[in-house]
């Protein structure tokens, strides 16, 4: 099993050796906490050229998908929460009581110890470092398992972490299930894991053990309804950036679309018009068009098109893991593809009548992580919003609300838990401790509340 | 099929029509409560009476007071809990809309503990129903007098499509566990809250637990000992001891133990009499088990003041107990009781050192003359909650959240921290169709260009990047 920290230390030695570093007190002061950020900034800026090449391994991204999809984002945090810093974990004073005018109460921020984050391989850099840049920031010491899907990334992060961070209070741990399991098994302050629901049941199971608090970040079928009164054009080239970026494995992408029959026909002609600027021709050969991860999810996607109207796309090749961006039309909501997470480059049609309509759909089915909705006429959007629940929304876009610094990033129901980004994660990964301090005098004043009681209370 | 599922789903049901969202519904539920509350107050008061020997005074400030100052807290302040808040924008999304809304879980399921059995129940129950969600509450069957006038009296003040009173023991709860909840609240031992977490991750439902330990509590050489005697004896004795933030044990050298035990015995009397068995302001303790469970606890170190008991009344005495071994019974285990031991350590360091050796309780005391050693106190250790120079205190402001951290729990509430912990926080981002040409640069393919554009922008500070 392969580690950041060289020698053959067991999982349980390096959680140990996290502990005692942490213990030591030496990633409390926030001079020490900002340095490790600056560490991990300098790291991102060095090695820009390994990751790029990592990601293009993994995920076939390119410059431009890396960049602008993982490196951008965790650089934009770093930058936020430097700045934000010594305002987030400054005590908070809060509203007194009438009996506390003469006392200190007040909120008190401090880290939780020893924090997991358990990474995903669809955006195998930034699902990782992210959550690690809050932890750090909270003071805490953080191990993070990278997926072993996208190995790449894995081995290049168990890499050059421990040249740029503290080496004891962060590691890193390779592997698949079985270091997974064996992880779990340790007692941490926190685990935040980004995955699938079997998954975030199973951390959750784990974490219970230890009465360890959890954050989940989980999927689900982000429904896009796209209203008659809308701008087409914009609307379907907005949902094809967005879906079938990294070729559809994206936790926050429009998993289908609900529209009215009367439009079907255009919105896929102004997909299809929208993926060949994207794309050309043939998107095999566009340097922007992604790869499916591994052969599994290839077979898997492939196989979700059985049945179904091809309206755009279906072609695949195993050997590359490429599969065509596709578009389905007039999908049965019962059929495979609408009864799982897509996480590929199929887009399924469901038509519906009307708002109502789409609605119901969506409140049949479980909690997703984003919804979307598209139209020109506010109390549509306003409806649609009101009468469903996500993660988060988007109306007139994708994926935009995920990428917004004060908006708290996460699921609900089994979609996820918790959340994070910017102060969120700085809170998630703190406990917010609540303090009065009282001056040891006054004792008159607070003879009243000592018994006996007052003579005129009623007794048994 | 179990006893609940029926209920359940008309609730589901109910949830779904969308019944509890609108203003008005929350706020007339929240008054029903108040009215609950007032029109049967004295009710209440005998079945606290009944359960705990709980004085009318303690009663009223522990119980029926705080829950009416937490319906009065939301019912003023409901909308503006439940409205947007809006979030600060990156330049990127200057022209757009973006807030959170506070949403409703649905179904939420609160468990209650016997010791504050009003308390516990209506406070949380306050924050679910401002929130909007339908509620399933399970009272403690331990606390036999105050069930009943939950289960049979407490409907009828609210509406009942969305609200019920499940009952039962820990069969019961764990059939009530396998059904699905979008919110767990739960309020007990670590033990069970285990269980509670276990059941919970089966449908992926989020949950706070509010638990236990044993909470320290520092007295430093410089202070006076009399103040800190009353103030510490308040707070362990109050409900007898059964408090999950009450002083478990105290930490303090063997000359200020020295200073302290008069000063404790002198605060016992002052409070309770002579004969504190005669006494209204002190209660019982709520069960047989509990009671041989605390009887056994008298027996270790050595009995400094009180040591009584009597069995017929569950009644046992102010106690306070010294040359106690850490691996005695009554170190190992949340008292629960009205039995205080004292820990000698020489001087703080060993105090932290004692106090970081063990799990993270739910609330530490310190006191001193010195705010420095308070301070201290407060920077090198953990807890769910810190009061200095007073005992549970600092639960008494609802403008602080109260919860655990480690094996003293996960989540906090009271005031708006109750209506957040109820509410799914749902980030919302509205933008207009047009602007097209300012997000054109993200679309592929991308040239060599476009990555330098973006790589510059990278390059400048304050400037967001995220040019979507």
């Amino acid at each position: 099993m392969e580690t950041s920290i060289k020698g053959t230390m067991s999982i349980s030695e390096v959680v140990q050796r996290a502990r005692a570093a942490f213990n030591s007190g030496k990633a409390r002061p926030l001079q020490f906490r900002i340095q490790q950020l600056e560490g991990l900034r300098r790291m991102i800026r060095e090695r820009e050229k390994d990751l790029v090449g990592a990601l293009t391994a993994d995920l076939h991204k390119n410059e431009w998908n890396a960049y602008y999809e993982e490196i951008v984002y965790i650089l934009e945090e770093i930058d936020y929460v430097i700045q934000k810093l010594p305002e987030w974990a400054a005590d908070e004073p809060v509203e007194k009581t009438p009996q506390t005018q003469q006392d200190e109460p007040y909120i008190h921020s401090e880290p939780l110890g020893v924090v997991l984050v358990i990474g995903a391989w669809n955006y195998p850099f930034s699902l990782t470092i992210q959550p690690m840049v809050g932890a750090i920031a909270a003071g805490n010491a953080v191990l993070i398992k990278p997926s072993e899907l996208s190995e790449n990334t894995a081995s290049l992060l168990a890499a050059v972490i421990p040249q740029y961070l503290d080496k004891d209070l962060y590691a890193v741990i390779c592997g698949g299930v079985p270091e997974t399991t064996e992880v779990l098994k340790e007692r941490f302050d926190h685990i935040l894991c980004t995955g699938s629901t079997a998954v975030g049941k199973i951390v959750m199971a784990a974490a219970a053990k230890h009465l360890t608090p959890v954050t989940l970040g989980l999927g689900g079928k982000n429904p896009c309804y796209v209203d008659k009164d809308c701008d087409l054009d914009i609307a379907c080239r907005r949902i094809a950036w967005g879906k079938f970026m990294n070729s559809g494995q994206n936790c926050v992408g429009p998993d289908y679309i609900l529209c009215d029959p009367s439009i079907q026909n255009q919105i896929v002609e102004k997909l299809k018009k929208s993926l060949k600027e994207f794309y050309g021709e043939d998107a095999k050969k566009s340097r922007d068009y992604g790869r499916i991860i591994n052969c599994q999810h290839f077979q898997r996607i492939m196989g979700l098109m059985e049945g179904q109207k091809v309206a755009h796309g279906g072609a695949g090749d195993a050997a590359t893991r490429y599969i065509a961006p596709t578009i389905l039309m007039d999908v049965d909501p019962q059929s495979q593809v609408m009864q799982e997470e897509v996480f590929g480059p199929i887009m399924p049609i469901v038509c519906v009548r009307g708002l109502e309509e789409a609605i119901q759909f969506i409140n049949q089915r479980e909690k997703a992580l984003a919804l979307y909705v598209f139209s020109l006429n506010d109390k549509v959007i306003k409806k649609m919003i009101t009468e469903t629940s996500s993660g988060g929304v988007t109306a007139n876009d994708i994926m935009v609300h995920s990428t917004v610094h004060s908006l708290p990033y996460g699921g609900v129901g089994s979609s996820g838990m918790g959340s994070y980004r910017g102060w969120e994660s700085f809170k998630t990964f703190s406990h917010r401790r609540s303090c009065l301090v009282r001056p040891l005098l006054n004792e008159e004043s607070l003879k009243a509340r000592y018994p006996p009681s007052p003579a005129k209370m009623p007794r048994h | 099929m179990d006893p609940f599922t029926d209920t359940l789903q008309r609730l589901r049901e109910a949830f779904g029509s969308g019944r509890t969202r609108p203003a008005e519904f929350r706020a007339a539920q929240l008054k029903g409560l108040g009215r609950f509350l007032r029109e049967n107050k004295q009710l209440l008061q005998e079945a606290l009476a009944q359960d705990l020997h709980k004085s009318v005074f303690e009663s009223e400030v522990s119980e029926i007071s705080i829950s009416q100052s937490e319906i009065d807290s939301a019912l003023r302040n409901l909308r503006a809990w439940m409205k947007d808040e809006k979030v600060s924008k990156n330049l990127a999304t200057q022209l757009d809309s973006a807030f959170i809304r506070k949403e409703p879980f649905g179904l939420v399921l609160i468990v209650a503990p016997w010791n504050y059995p009003v308390n516990l129940i209506l406070v949380p129950l306050v924050g679910a129903l401002a929130a909007g969600n339908c509620v399933v509450l399970k009272p403690s069957e331990v606390s036999k007098s105050t069930e009943k006038v939950l289960a049979e009296v407490l409907p009828r003040y609210l509406d009942q499509s969305c609200f019920a009173v499940v009952l039962g023991g820990p069969q019961e709860m764990g059939q009530l566990l396998e059904h699905k909840f979008d919110y767990i609240f739960f309020t007990g031992s670590p033990q069970v809250g285990k269980t509670v977490m276990a059941a919970a991750a089966k449908h992926l439902t989020p949950i706070t637990l509010e638990l236990g330990g044993k909470n320290p509590c520092y007295v430093d050489d410089n202070c006076d000992p009399q103040t800190v005697a009353n103030r510490v004896a308040w707070f362990r004795y109050f409900n007898t001891g059964q408090t999950c933030v009450a002083p478990d044990y105290v930490l303090c050298s063997p000359e200020m133990q020295a200073r302290l035990l008069p000063a404790l015995q002198s605060s016992i009397t002052r409070f309770y009499g002579e004969d504190p068995q005669s006494s209204p302001d002190l209660g019982r303790i709520i069960n047989h088990k509990h009671f041989q469970r605390l009887r056994g606890l008298l027996s270790c170190g050595r009995v400094a003041i009180g040591g009584q008991s009597d069995e017929s009344e569950r009644y046992i005495a102010p106690t306070v107990l010294v040359d106690v071994q850490e691996t005695e019974p009554v170190m190992q285990e949340e008292i629960f009781g009205p039995i205080l031991p004292i820990m000698n350590v020489r001087g703080l360091d060993e105090a932290i050192d004692f106090i970081n050796r063990r799990e993270k309780p739910l609330a530490l005391y310190a006191f001193s003359n010195s705010n420095q050693v308070v301070k201290r106190v407060l920077a090198q250790t953990s807890s769910g909650g810190f009061c200095g120079n007073d005992g549970f205190m600092h639960m008494t402001l609802s403008s602080l959240p109260f919860g655990g951290v480690g094996a003293s729990g996960m989540g906090s509430y009271h005031g708006k921290f109750s209506f957040d912990t109820f509410s799914h926080h749902r980030a919302c981002l509205l933008r207009r169709p047009g602007l097209e040409k300012i997000y054109a640069i993200r679309y592929p393919p991308h040239s060599p260009r476009n990555l330098r554009l973006l790589l510059l922008a990278m390059e400048a500070r304050g400037c967001s990047c995220t040019l979507l």
